[in-house]
């Protein structure tokens, strides 16, 4: 099949998959397209052959969780060189949230893909663990510290 | 009162649900990726030159050049082959005044055997590209008429591949021309007549009918059937 067909089914599949943990990271719209665009033109640029939707799936979410990294670790540097006595953004400053997705947008970044792919994907810790590279002792740390961050958060709304 | 793990696991759950990529947006960014996309094709073929595009116009999915180092054993298996065919043809018909049992089949024999000494010191050669003992060794009485199909014979067994649909091909060591290269039919493997040895390749359809086949790595088209 022609890359082009590739990469729009791919894209249609999914776009709001990648959409969703880019938001997660970045916080706003704008700059979670940006960075959902800039993940799919890593297959453009680098096409690769994946064995099953699953892989492709996972392949797009640590990919977008990294570039997402990177780009919120170089943001931050920069703003340290320019503006040093600038405060951090706030994420949620941008666009009008609920109090839970507020409190998991607020979460430090190190809990953002283990978090979206347990409690969204709906994966174990030992399949995160793999689609990360992490060890699963790590990944269960992070998600019960992930876990008491949220509660500390939502307090006894529920 | 405290939240229970089911009540926060189905909280944050649709909190992400809440998180939409418009249709707007999805189409921006499609539209912009398949101009992408087709620049880079456009900016690949014009590297690799007119020929590269089909007869229809078309542009083909070209392998990377990556690993072709370590495809490289295969198809000097069967270019080897091919080398074969031609000079057992050649010997034949220039060497009809000498003992036809001393000519052909040695000549065969030597080049597959001197070639497949240098793949298996590889290590990853299809075993099957060379001779067998038995069809290396032509009768003698009938090497006059040699044909094409006496001759595939005579070089060994060629890579096997199956497609989606079931259907089986064999490759063999006959190069097709860019231009009679129609779509890309798909990707799968190629592999030995023993299964041992297999190798990732693109099957396209070609122009006039029939199939060709490209090897990662390889910018060579083989014909198969």
């Amino acid at each position: 099949m022609p890359q082009t067909c590739d990469i729009e089914a791919i894209f249609r599949r999914h776009a709001q998959t990648v959409y969703r943990v880019c938001y997660s990271f970045m916080g706003n719209a704008a700059d979670a397209e940006d960075a959902t665009q800039a993940t799919f033109m890593k297959l453009v640029d680098h096409p690769r052959q994946f064995a099953s939707e699953q892989h492709e799936k996972a392949w797009l979410i640590v990919c977008a969780s990294n570039l997402c990294k990177d780009t919120l670790k170089s943001a931050s540097r920069t703003r340290v060189v320019a503006m040093p006595e600038q405060e951090p953004a706030d994420t949620s400053a941008s666009e009008p949230l609920d109090a839970t997705l507020d409190a998991v947008l607020r979460l430090p970044e190190k809990y953002k893909d283990v978090v979206y792919l347990h409690y969204y994907e709906g994966l174990k810790t030992d399949e995160i663990a793999r689609t990360l590279g992490e060890k699963p002792s790590t990944v269960r740390n992070r998600l019960r510290d992930a876990r008491g961050l949220l509660r500390k958060a939502l307090g006894g709304e529920a | 009162m405290a939240m229970t793990d089911d009540q926060l696991a189905q909280q944050v759950h649709d909190s992400y649900e809440k998180i939409e990529l418009s249709d707007d947006a999805q189409d921006r960014m499609l539209a912009a990726l398949l101009a992408a996309s087709d620049a880079k094709q456009a900016e690949q073929n014009a590297n690799r030159g007119p020929s590269r595009r089909t007869t229809k116009g078309r542009v083909t999915q070209m392998p990377k050049r990556q690993g072709l180092k370590r495809w490289m054993p295969i198809a000097a298996v069967l270019l080897a082959a091919l080398v074969v065919v031609q000079v057992g043809v050649l010997t034949v018909g220039n060497h009809s005044g000498e003992t036809r049992a001393d000519m052909a089949p040695k000549s065969e024999e030597s080049i597959v055997a001197d070639s497949f000494e240098v793949n298996a010191s590889d290590g990853v050669a299809f075993e099957t590209a060379a001779p067998q003992e038995g069809e290396a060794k032509a009768d003698s009485a009938a090497s006059e008429d040699v044909d094409s199909s006496e001759v595939s014979v005579m070089v060994g067994d060629y890579p096997l591949i199956t497609l989606s649909d079931g259907t089986e091909l064999v490759a063999r060591p006959e190069q097709v021309d860019l231009v009679e290269t129609g779509d890309l039919l798909e990707e799968t493997t190629a592999r030995s007549v023993d299964g041992e040895q297999s190798v990732t390749c693109r099957v396209y359809e070609l122009v006039g009918g029939g199939y060709a086949v490209s090897y990662e790595g390889e910018e060579a088209y083989w014909l198969c059937d």
